[in-house]
């Protein structure tokens, strides 16, 4: 039997091909930015610092600190993946939540707020957070299903107003009122023993658990609900926000209102469990949604996708934070660059589907 | 108050410029949503230029410099934008990627060219080039509203511009009129990254004598692009939104006292008014132009006769 050219293009076509080679493309030049990155920054010691960028809690001496750096990886990968959530989720909607950003900020400035200002125990910091960042993302639901304004314009400038409330707000629970430093809580969610997994890691909660079973729900709302049926709807149809119909509206309010409080949760995770602080002189929810989009868009907007990739970048953060100080910014600067190279594969993913449909994949 | 006004007319100059920039890429058809980023990265071609310029150096030469360069740098971020039209990609996303990618690179830059890990940018030598004093009339403000003029003017009146506009508004029709679609298209992207470069290099001017990289181009893009929308493809209402616009980023002014300091207005306010008044002014204008762009464009790329 002949393999003709026919059967190629079936297969480069084919979803399978799709799901394996894109993944492998992205991982190829992630491994060539971060070098050409380190090359740049650090001529001499490039190899050695992609290195450890790669290793990240391997590189650890003994099996202790190795098992605790995993922890810590794990502890900012469960609030990297619900903000890649909190993307991915309106994307499947055919929405663009861009104002991520503003409800990372919010969410992080309640539990912060509610932690430092007024002591309140952790539950309500946690509930704080999502009820924040859920009104954050409601109102630019409003917007988008009330009077069709785009959802990625309102949500790039409600991000602006919600850094500038946070900045001004944190600044104050500031000793001596400066505009530099950064605000921490500490550990304060309970570990319930799962620390004593990770090296008595006390940034180990159960916000790691309770971020795959968010994305867990993610994919049983999307795939087995009615509410999912209808969120996957409106991304079929670009133009039925341009028409006075009451239920696109609602599934516009209510996917940007789960999305909103899923990023709060995603800051109240990473900042309650210990895992982060809030640095006052950069807006952190700026990298975070770097990483976030990047997590989502290499996904392929999947929720369990999403949390895979949520989990190799945090290992590259973490990584190049351990080689140096300026690794930071190159990951981010990084995963700005696979979000632009995502920008092309979202077409990749999906250019069998439309062939299909046009009945241009013939055998 | 002479102060305020100069403030108020250059902001509302930088968001002409930008607006206009916008204005290419969205009658091409393409959503600019990177337009921040790329103010960015003009303010960073334009500043590098300034400093590199030698001392005596004639002003007349200096300042096309510097403006060049930065529209230049600009031009240079649209790269990608201007990729995704024949390449299909997702407009939103490449134009987001290129606001993410703008300031850690400009920040990785400061540090690299800077003294220590300083996140502020040296503007001093900028602002001795293009001429501004305190309670003068800056000559930005002129060479802006000339640039911004010069666009207007490609847009409406050249062959160039209202062929740009047939292939934004009607992809198909302009194929079968023997126009090609998609270097006209590409060529728009890239006009909105000149135009936006440059006025990148007016936001960061405007700002005073230091820029803090780490903030990019202060949400200004955004706000020109919220003008745009709100303008409805009309440029009456596009210009009075930037003036609107203009004079609320003035009123929170440069070093975040501003005319109305001592008012007793809560803290973070006034910087936040333009963003406020942006979103009032979408909410306005009911539906808008960008998702019926968006769809239109997705359309014709599924046409797959996006060739060049």
């Amino acid at each position: 039997m002949r393999y003709g050219k026919t059967d190629r293009k079936r297969f480069l076509y084919g979803s399978a091909a799709r799901s394996l080679v894109v993944p492998l493309l992205f991982l190829a030049a992630i491994l060539l930015l971060g070098l050409a990155g380190w090359a740049y920054l650090c001529p001499g010691r490039a190899g050695e610092k992609f290195l450890v960028m790669l290793q990240n809690f391997i590189s650890g001496r003994t099996p202790g600190e190795r098992a605790r750096l995993l922890g810590q990886t794990l502890a900012r990968t469960a609030s990297l993946c619900l903000c890649a959530l909190a993307i991915a989720l309106p994307c499947r909607a055919g929405m663009y939540n861009l104002g991520v950003a503003g409800q990372y900020a919010l969410g992080a400035g309640a539990a912060l707020v509610c932690a430092l200002e007024f002591r309140l125990p952790w539950a309500v910091c946690v509930l704080a957070a999502a009820a924040l960042g859920a009104v954050w993302g409601a109102l630019c639901g409003a917007l988008k299903g009330g009077r069709n304004v785009s959802e990625a314009l309102s949500g790039l400038l409600m991000n602006a107003v919600a850094l500038v409330l946070c900045r001004n707000k944190l600044r104050s629970l500031l000793s001596g009122g400066g505009t530099l430093g950064v605000l921490s809580t500490g550990p304060m969610l309970p570990t319930l023993g799962l620390d004593g997994l990770f090296g008595g890691e006390p940034t180990v909660t159960p916000a790691i658990p309770a971020a795959a079973l968010a994305a867990a729900a993610v994919y049983i709302v999307l795939e087995r609900t009615r509410a999912g049926a209808a969120v996957k709807a409106a991304a079929l149809n670009a133009q039925a926000p341009m028409y006075p119909d009451p239920g696109a509206g609602r599934t516009a309010l209510m996917t940007l209102t789960a999305a909103g409080a899923l990023a709060g949760l995603g800051a109240a995770a990473q900042l309650l469990s210990g895992a982060g602080g809030w640095s006052l002189s950069r807006q952190p929810a700026v990298g975070m949604v770097c990483a976030a989009a990047a997590a989502a868009l290499l996904g392929g907007m999947d929720p369990f996708g999403t949390l895979l990739w949520a989990f190799v970048l945090q290992h590259l953060s973490d990584g190049a934070a351990l080689a140096d100080g300026r690794g930071p910014l190159l990951t981010e600067a990084i995963y700005a660059v696979l979000v632009g190279l995502g920008a092309f594969a979202f077409f990749i993913r999906h250019a069998g589907k439309k062939r299909k449909e046009k009945g241009g994949e013939k055998p | 108050m002479t102060a305020f006004l100069l403030n108020a007319a250059l902001f509302t100059a930088v968001l002409l410029l930008c607006c206009l920039g916008g204005r290419f890429s969205e009658r091409a058809g393409v959503f600019p949503l990177g337009l921040e980023g790329l103010m960015v990265f003009g303010a960073l071609g334009g500043l590098a230029c300034a400093n590199a310029l030698p001392e005596g150096m004639s002003r007349w030469a200096g300042i096309p410099l510097c403006l060049l360069s930065a529209g230049m740098a600009g031009l240079a971020g649209a790269l990608p934008l201007a990729a995704a039209v024949p390449l299909k990609g997702d407009p939103v996303w490449t134009g987001t990627a290129v606001n993410l990618l703008s300031v850690p690179l400009a920040l990785l830059a400061a540090r690299m060219t800077g003294e220590g890990s300083a996140d502020v940018m040296d503007t001093v030598r900028a602002i001795e080039w293009l001429g501004e004093k305190q309670g003068q009339l800056p000559l930005l403000l002129p060479i802006v509203l000339a640039f911004a003029a010069l666009g207007q003017a490609i847009l409406a009146g050249t062959r160039f511009g209202i062929r740009l506009r047939a292939c934004g508004e009607n992809a198909g029709q302009s194929l079968f009129a023997g126009l090609q679609v998609g270097r006209t298209r590409v060529l728009g992207v890239l006009l909105c990254g000149f135009f936006g470069g440059m006025g990148g290099l007016g936001a960061v001017l405007a700002q005073g004598g230091s820029w803090n990289v780490g903030r990019g181009a202060m949400g200004l893009g955004f706000l020109a692009l919220a003008a745009l929308t709100a303008g409805r493809r009309k440029k009456t209402a596009a210009l009075a939104a930037a003036v609107v616009l203009g004079t609320a980023c003035a009123l929170w002014g440069r070093s975040g006292e501003g005319i109305l300091g001592g008012a007793g207005l809560p803290e973070g306010t006034l910087e936040a008014l333009p963003y406020l008044l942006a979103l009032v002014a979408l909410a306005l204008c009911r539906r808008g132009t960008g998702i019926m762009r968006n769809a239109e464009s997705e359309e014709w790329n599924d046409g797959g006769s996006c060739e060049m």
